[in-house]
């Protein structure tokens, strides 16, 4: 069955990975909050369970973060960059529905601090070529 | 976290294989090490074309075979029991390429390693 086109919105404050449809927020502090982006979850389907790691797992970028769930099947959530979890949204494990609602907001998944965020920063994509990205996969989405 | 997760199934039951496929997915998309033996009866499974038309569901949205194909394709290794295959595959019967042959003692060595976990289904 073929996918709808997206419909949906890539904020500008973020960077994005788009090999795995992440997004990446800086915060104070030198920490980031990442979570999937409105397009992965479209490419996915409606997901109806969250799973992060556990605190304080070192991750490396590109291996496993966590999971989501969908009706039939289970996918893996490819770390952005490399980071030292600090904080699983246990918020939106509890309630998924929050990540399908406000994937950019409640439904992020993640509190990290990064340990090579100078040498892996230049690989996070900004809005535009994520923009971009999306519309070559799926040219007719439409972005907000 | 251990790194390392060996399951057993012996069911030939459809119902009853999906939810260890999913576990040894969850487990390779925390980037474990994972591998399936199928004992007994569940050794069918790797049977070419036999979860093809075998479904979980009544819906019959999807087979076991795409259950099986997925896990593969996340790097989940299968071995069949050979006792059981000698069992319960004919002669003719081939099994999937990527069913590897494990005998039964391979999973009580796991399961006496400390470096594995085990869960049977």
């Amino acid at each position: 069955m073929a996918l709808t086109p997206f419909t949906g919105t890539i904020p500008d404050n973020l960077l994005y990975d788009p090999e795995h449809d992440m997004w990446v927020r800086e915060l104070p502090g030198g920490e980031l909050l990442v979570g999937a982006t409105a397009f992965g979850i479209h490419l996915a389907g409606e997901i109806i369970a969250f799973t992060s790691k556990p605190n304080g797992a070192e991750v490396a970028r590109g291996r496993g973060m966590g999971t989501v769930e969908c009706r039939k099947t289970l996918l893996a959530l490819h770390a952005p960059l490399s980071f030292v979890l600090l904080e699983g949204n246990e918020a939106a494990e509890e309630r998924p529905g929050r990540i399908n609602r406000d994937p950019y907001g409640d439904g992020w998944m993640a509190r990290v601090r990064p340990t090579d965020w100078a040498g892996e920063r230049g690989l996070l994509v900004d809005a535009a070529a994520y923009r971009a990205q999306v519309l070559k996969l799926d040219p007719e989405a439409r972005l907000d | 976290m251990t790194e390392r997760l060996a399951l057993l199934i012996g069911s030939a039951q459809p119902e009853q294989v999906v939810t260890p496929l999913v576990h040894a997915l969850a487990a390779r998309a925390l980037d474990a090490e994972v591998e399936i033996h199928f004992a007994g009866p569940a050794v069918r499974w790797l049977v070419a074309g036999a979860a093809e038309a075998a479904w979980p569901t009544p819906a019959r949205e999807k087979s076991i075979a795409a259950f099986l194909d997925e896990a593969a394709a996340a790097g989940v290794r299968f071995y069949a029991c050979g006792m059981a295959r000698a069992a319960w595959v004919g002669a003719e019967e081939t099994l999937r390429a990527d069913a590897g042959a494990a005998g039964a003692t391979a999973f009580v060595a796991r399961t006496l390693d400390p470096a594995w976990r085990t869960l049977v289904y």
